[in-house]
């Protein structure tokens, strides 16, 4: 599992601490809901924004997904994370937005957003390599069908393994593993061959150079 | 172990599965093989990549009020009904229920078989269905324009259409929650009204036919 540190949105809340707020929030404590949405509402966020790519879809995604828990939170089985059935019910509204909408509504373009992390890494960041690289990555991303998309923004941005995943799309563990081999795939595909070609050209630059 | 087993393990040792003396195998070969490390090492850079990225835009800050105020406007009649309505307020048993509510209300006889349909068809949905349930209960109306129990759903949902047209940014939200707490609403008054029926069974008319759409509680 890869170790991603939860960035600057609000970390998941322990078990035990969680039955505790969800029991206040099925008694409609403003306080626990709002708790609820704040510690989960940025990381479903993200997730959709990258399934969608459609700022205000992800936010009427968002909003109906909290809306839609709440009021089934009295079924809400408590032996599940509240993330992962959150996710459940984003990642189906999602896919219905997904089936009626068409690519060209896509209204994100995410290098706009890049480099916001700071200091050392900054410079990294910003580096031609590092540029090329982050868009090779998301391209692929961006190509897989839904559910591979899926399984793989889960897998690596929310840390969730492979039975978790199978959870959330309602898919077969088996399924979950080859969207994710089918994505790897790709990526070193495209990445080697992204390679290869700099590899080339360096070695004309230097060739010519000499 | 050779290259083409390695890489038979790299899914599994990329999902944290590899364990024991498979994990030692994969280990030494990848110590050695120059090819399947580099191949390693570019996935799990991607997925690093796909990991960390801060490149998602972010809510605004209104966004969980929005939120709460949305979800107390959709949740009170929720939790002021009684636990046996929730359960009923599924599609199916809605749409049925609705049914019943508008053959009830306007006397059955007098309503167009295509109306109930339409209204079993439209309580499916949830968006677009608030026009759907006032034109039918206006065209219900019509065949009974005395019945003030239909009266009185008509101009629930109207004002619940006005309210809708009127809102913004929330309009969405607000479309869908009305029309369940309408459903809900609906529901609860039906099953007062018909647990009423059962325990004071209305009188079948005799000489007088044009009772038969007399309000409940005249009767």
């Amino acid at each position: 599992m890869p170790n991603f540190d939860p960035d600057q949105s609000a970390a998941p809340c322990d078990k035990r601490e969680e039955t505790r707020l969800i029991k206040r929030a099925q008694k409609r404590d403003a306080d626990a809901l709002r708790t609820l949405i704040d510690l989960h509402k940025d990381r479903m966020f993200a997730f959709v924004c990258r399934m969608i790519r459609n700022r205000h879809d992800a936010e009427e995604i968002c909003q109906e997904a909290f809306l839609k828990a709440f009021a089934a939170l009295n079924t809400f089985d408590p032996a599940y994370r509240f993330s992962t059935w959150l996710f459940t019910i984003a990642y189906r509204l999602t896919l219905n937005t997904l089936r009626k909408k068409r690519p060209v509504d896509a209204d994100i373009d995410f290098s706009t957003f890049a480099d916001r992390t700071a200091g050392v890494e900054e410079q990294y960041a910003a580096s031609e390599e590092a540029r090329k690289l982050r868009n090779t990555v998301w391209n692929t991303v961006d190509k897989l069908s839904p559910p591979q998309r899926a399984a793989v923004l889960l897998f690596y941005r929310e840390e969730q393994g492979c039975h978790e995943i199978a959870e959330v799309l309602d898919i077969p563990v088996a399924t979950v593993k080859s969207h994710l081999h089918r994505a790897r795939a790709k990526l070193r595909t495209l990445l080697g061959a992204q390679l290869s070609q700099e590899s080339d050209e360096s070695r004309i630059l230097s060739e010519l150079a000499g | 172990m050779d290259c083409k087993q390695a890489q038979n393990l790299f899914d599994a040792f990329l999902n944290g599965e590899l364990s024991g003396s498979m994990a030692t195998e994969f280990g030494a070969h990848r110590l050695k093989c120059e090819r399947c490390r580099r191949e390693l090492a570019l996935l799990e850079v991607a997925g690093h990549v796909i990991a960390s990225d801060t490149d998602t835009p972010s809510l605004d800050a209104e966004f969980t009020d929005r939120l709460l105020a949305c979800a107390v406007k959709a949740q009170r009649p929720w939790y002021r009904q009684p636990r046996t309505l929730i359960r009923a307020a599924t599609p199916v048993a809605a749409a049925a229920c609705l049914v019943f509510a508008v053959s009830y209300l306007t006397g059955d006889s007098r309503l167009q078989p295509s109306t109930a349909t339409t209204v079993v068809a439209n309580s499916r949905e949830t968006v677009e269905t608030d026009e759907e349930l006032q034109r039918n209960v206006e065209r219900a109306l019509e065949h009974n324009p005395d019945d003030l129990r239909l009266q009185k759903l008509a101009e629930r949902t109207h004002s619940m259409g006005k309210e809708i047209a009127e809102s913004t940014k929330d309009g969405a939200c607000l479309l869908k929650t009305l029309w369940k707490t309408t459903m809900i609403e609906v529901l609860q008054s039906i099953e007062t009204e018909a647990s009423l029926a059962n325990d004071q069974p209305i009188p079948a008319p005799t000489d007088a036919p044009e009772d038969q759409n007399q309000p409940l509680e005249e009767l």
